[in-house]
């Protein structure tokens, strides 16, 4: 399955939005990636198109209760989703007809009655709950045991552990709302998957019968884990009941959770990914070897990621969205981001950038193939001062206001003006400061 | 920021077609909502597509943003924006050409109408180099002006409006002299060992005047006071 396309009305700041997220070649796999500044509307897309995924059950208990997301003066809010699918991976339950290429999934809230605080979230479409015919997602993506319709999602807070008691009740309950939980819910952890790996463990250590499976299973993970994701040539070097070790190049072993954040995020995030597969795909031809003899899990799905880069060093934002894209070379990845090196990586027709600023003036929109090309071929200093992060410096206040001093000293002196034996000082400071600082050109060339 | 050509009139179906939309809006009720929505009309049909033309043209090669010179697509630009100055929303004369950052920075605001603070510079119309100049480091500077011993205000608040020294032109700005220095100073070597001969090297500042690539600074060094400086004033002089 993949998102085609996502229309917001009326949610939040959106009076109306509709983004075509195919790839030019069709299909969905890849790296789409939304910029904007603070407050911009980033994380209410992503938030949206997960609930239109789950559907209005389970993603009515992740925002029990559905205030504040209807556009202030008006009474109703929709978030609809076109959706491909792939018969070989996305199965509907029977009865009813299997619909085309795609078909559409939505989710609205709406205030009855005048006075309402909290809105009815409802699926799209649907005007009266006692219906009679399940609509098309209700027998595929909405629903609880129709096999395939990966997806999850995933916010910045990805910890490890420390998942207040009630979050923790959605995050094990395995329905599709557990995949979603940090999206949504900053007090939630993903500590069930790494219990996962463990109970795996136990159970490869007692069981007869699947011992086979789980075999494969814990040494997919750690083949696919091991190849290159964590810094310092880190990889899972053992399994025990109690814990999962890593060992860096150096050989020293720790358990996982006590190394560092950004490894611990990462590590928590993919591995969730790997267990949610696991539950959607079953075992059974999960983990292949691609034409580079690299362990990968090539199945479809939706995984978003909201800021992805939090935690994480440069060097490791750059190469993150490729390591993804690489191992998981069927998701469609739709991710928010602050980063220009996270930008970089979008594929064609994948970047879109919503406004800097609340109040400004331009409206949400894809990126031009022009713009796009730039950006994929850019650097990050590039990319910070251009369309899709708009910053007109990256000097710091200082160092513009020192290059405003220079100007004034420097024009005084350029008209021939006599300047005082403090600023000549100055003047001469500054200039040898900026030659370092700016690239001047050697004095004998001017 | 750079000298630019004068302004040619408008063909006479095109003036009255102007006229005609600016006397719509002063006659309406809310002059502002109905320039917004001229304009708004006017940038969708065929009629206007020759003033953007024009505007593209008067811009020079690779139709420059006319504030920072650039290379971020342009467009149209109200000189004097048509949300305080609804009556100039279909007035060629007001009509410039801006990139997206520039537009960004100057949106509504118009000093010293809108905002205290002076009149922004008009390249279509003003000498640019009375109010600035350009630095070694590509930095467009404002003058400075003894009578109020301080940089000229209006230069200021161009500048400052506009952001004209950002990061990204500074350092097109800088690239670009670096480089127009080095082919000046080539050129120069050539001429002095007789490889080059004067109508070449006329030929070679014609091409560097036409090329597209911050074209602010060609104008300040190669045709404005820039030209005195060395190696630009011995170039020039040897020509």
């Amino acid at each position: 399955m993949y998102i085609q396309s996502i229309c917001l009305e009326n949610v939040r700041s959106f009076k109306s939005l509709e983004f075509n997220l195919e790839r030019p070649g069709g299909g969905g796999a890849g790296w789409t990636v939304f910029v904007g500044g603070n407050s911009s509307g980033k994380t209410t897309i992503l938030r949206s198109a997960a609930l239109a995924l789950i559907g209005p059950d389970s993603g009515g208990r992740l925002i029990s209760p559905a205030s504040g997301w209807i556009q202030r003066g008006e009474s109703k809010a929709s978030a609809k989703l076109s959706l491909s699918w792939d018969p070989d991976h996305d199965r509907f339950k029977k009865a009813g007809k299997i619909p085309g290429d795609t078909f559409e999934a939505g989710v609205r809230w709406l205030i009855e009655e005048k006075g309402d605080e909290v809105p009815q979230f409802r699926a799209l479409g649907n005007s009266n709950p006692r219906k009679i015919r399940p609509q098309t997602p209700e027998r595929g993506p909405w629903s609880l045991n129709a096999y395939g319709w990966f997806s999850a999602g995933y916010g910045p807070m990805r910890r490890l552990t420390g998942s207040s008691s009630e979050a923790l009740r959605y995050s094990i309950s395995r329905e599709a709302e557990s995949r979603f939980v940090t999206l949504f819910r900053e007090d939630a952890a993903l500590s069930e998957s790494e219990e996962w790996l463990r109970r795996m463990h136990a159970r490869s250590l007692e069981s007869e019968s699947k011992q086979a499976d789980i075999r494969t299973v814990l040494d997919g993970v750690q083949a696919l884990m091991g190849d290159g994701l964590l810094p310092h040539g880190m990889k899972i070097s053992r399994i025990t009941v109690d814990h999962v070790f890593v060992e860096d190049g150096g050989g020293l072993e720790l358990p996982m959770r006590d190394i560092s954040d950004g490894c611990r995020s990462i590590y928590a995030t993919i591995l969730d990914l790997v267990h949610g597969l696991y539950e959607v795909y079953g075992a059974d031809g999960l983990f292949e070897t691609d034409d580079h003899g690299r362990t990968v899990i090539a199945r479809p799905g939706v995984v978003i990621i909201d800021e992805i880069e939090a935690h994480l060093h440069p060097s490791w934002q750059r190469d993150i969205p490729e390591w993804l894209k690489t191992h998981f070379p069927k998701i469609q990845f739709l991710v928010s981001t602050h980063s220009p090196l996270i930008a970089q990586a979008a594929d064609p027709n994948g970047l879109f950038i919503l406004p800097l600023q609340a109040d400004d003036r331009q409206q949400a929109r894809p990126a031009t193939p022009a713009e796009y090309e730039r950006i994929r071929w850019g650097t990050a200093h590039k990319t910070i001062l251009g369309v899709a992060f708009g910053l007109q410096t990256t000097r710091t206040k200082w160092a513009s206001r020192q290059l405003k001093r220079w100007q004034e000293l420097n024009a005084k002196d350029h008209e021939g003006v006599p300047l005082k034996p403090t600023e000549k000082r100055e003047l001469k400071t500054l200039k040898q400061q900026l030659d370092l600082a700016l690239d001047g050109a050697p004095a004998e060339t001017l | 920021m750079r000298n630019l050509p004068a302004r040619p009139p408008l063909s006479p179906v095109l003036a009255s077609r102007l006229t005609r939309e600016t006397k719509a809006i002063s006659e309406a009720g809310d002059p502002k909502v109905e320039a917004e929505k001229r304009y708004r009309n006017a940038r969708k049909a065929t009629w206007f597509a020759p003033v953007v033309r024009t505007l593209g043209k008067l811009a020079g090669p690779g139709e420059r943003c006319m504030f920072c010179s650039g290379s971020e697509s342009s467009d149209v630009e109200h000189y004097r924006p048509k949300a305080v100055f609804p009556e100039l929303a279909m007035t060629w004369e007001n009509y410039l050409w801006s990139c997206t950052p520039c537009n960004r920075g100057k949106s509504n605001r118009f000093p010293p109408d809108t905002e205290p603070g002076e009149r922004l510079i008009n390249p279509m119309e003003e000498d640019v180099w009375t109010f600035f100049f350009i630095d070694e480091f590509g930095m467009l500077t404002p003058r400075f002006d003894p009578a109020v011993d301080a940089l000229n205000r209006r230069g200021v608040t161009t500048r400052d409006l506009l952001s004209l020294n950002r990061e990204a032109v500074r350092e097109s700005r800088q690239m670009r002299l670096n480089d127009l220095r080095q082919k000046v100073q080539d050129a120069l070597k050539l001429m002095r060992r007789n490889e080059l001969t004067k109508a070449a090297a006329r030929q070679r500042l014609e091409t560097w005047k036409q090329q597209p690539w911050q074209p602010d600074v060609a104008d300040f060094f190669l045709q404005g006071p820039g030209g005195d400086k060395p190696p630009f004033s011995t170039f020039l002089a040897a020509l």
